[in-house]
């Protein structure tokens, strides 16, 4: 089993708040998020997390221009869903590899309003093709990559990984830190 | 060099020709005339070689038996500004690259693809992610939908039309809006 990848190369929680991480985080409580929301500012490369199939590639509602990539993971099939994107740049059908480049960050769908430091990938886990509404059909992101990266801890370029001190989360290789994609 | 004149001339004329000709169809023909065709994407935006003036702006592969599907999908494509659904059967992949047949299409009144301020009550497009049909989501399914005053209650929108892809027959069908309960989304 391979490892994960992560969908961006630097991984940072929308203003590091715990309302943009997986659960019921808001309107106090009341209200489900629905995955995390990635700092990056448009145009920002996105890249498949797993080798998988895409099985969705267009413009959905309010998540604007989205994938879901299909994908295996411990004897499970799971999803992972990238919203508000810019551009896509694979197809439905499409075989992607992981550390792949399938599409850039946006603000399409509701997020058309986002500024500055509000910019963001929308990023979903699913166990369900058609999960519904609130949490249902949904994983922490968490539960694959490792602690929200809430302050981000690491930057992860092409041919360069430098770390940042001083801030939380975690840095584990494997966990949270995306293999090197040659 | 008068035969080579003549021939750019005639070229010329039959270009036109042919663009009068693609600028006379309308959306409907446009749809129409999309049935039958094979073609191969990469990804979206990319044209339609038989119609080069669509182009194909996304899809997805449809639910079926509870799993998504290896050789049914639906396509976005836009022709001169207009979106028209297609329902597509798989024909071949290869590298990067997937070939579909398009079996019926359906030609969508024009909606509202971005969420403007000024425009909170627009017509706009929803799937099976926001919506149920006879309360379940067991398969994919698209509405249109317009926000209502009964959003501000419990979430639901109004359903003006909806469609279901009827892969025995090969056909989008119409499904009755009395049938369908779509939510408006949470704030991102």
């Amino acid at each position: 089993m391979s490892t994960l990848a992560w969908p961006l190369e630097r991984n940072q929680i929308r203003r590091s708040l715990s309302n943009h991480a997986f659960g019921m985080v808001r309107n106090g409580g009341a209200r489900a998020h629905q995955g995390w929301d990635l700092l990056a500012t448009p145009g920002t490369p996105c890249y498949a997390i797993a080798d998988g199939t895409v099985k969705f590639a267009n413009l959905r509602g309010a998540l604007g221009r989205m994938i879901v990539l299909e994908f295996e993971h411990r004897g499970r099939t799971l999803y992972a869903a990238y919203c508000h994107l810019s551009t896509i740049i694979t197809g439905e059908r499409v075989q992607v590899r992981r550390g792949q480049r399938i599409g850039h960050t946006g603000n399409t769908g509701n997020a058309a309003s986002m500024r500055g430091d509000d910019q963001h990938l929308h990023f979903e886990i699913r166990t369900s093709l058609l999960p519904g509404m609130g949490l249902a059909g949904r994983l922490d992101p968490a539960t694959l990559l490792g602690p929200a990266p809430i302050g981000w801890t690491f930057f992860e370029g092409h041919g360069q990984k430098i770390s940042t001190a001083g801030v939380q989360g975690l840095k584990v290789v494997g966990v949270n830190v995306r293999e090197r994609i040659e | 060099m008068m035969n080579a004149s003549r021939i750019v001339v005639l070229s010329l004329i039959a270009t036109a020709g042919l663009a009068a000709t693609a600028c006379a169809t309308s959306p409907m023909e446009d749809a129409s005339a999309l049935i039958g065709i094979v073609y191969t994407t990469r990804m979206p935006s990319g044209p339609i070689a038989a119609r080069p003036f669509c182009t194909h702006e996304g899809g997805g592969m449809l639910v079926i038996d509870d799993a998504f599907s290896d050789e049914w999908a639906f396509a976005s494509i836009d022709c001169r500004g207009r979106t028209i659904i297609a329902l597509q059967r798989f024909v071949e992949a290869g590298d990067g690259h997937v070939t579909w047949h398009i079996l019926d299409t359906l030609l969508l009144p024009p909606y509202q693809n971005d969420y403007v301020p000024d425009q909170p009550h627009a017509l706009r497009l929803f799937d099976t992610e926001n919506c149920e049909l006879d309360g379940r989501q067991e398969r994919y399914f698209i509405a249109l939908v317009r926000w209502g005053e009964r959003d501000r209650i419990d979430w639901r929108t109004g359903v003006e039309q909806a469609w279901d892809f009827d892969v025995a027959r090969g056909r989008i069908v119409p499904l009755s809006p009395k049938r369908v309960v779509c939510y408006r989304p949470d704030p991102p």
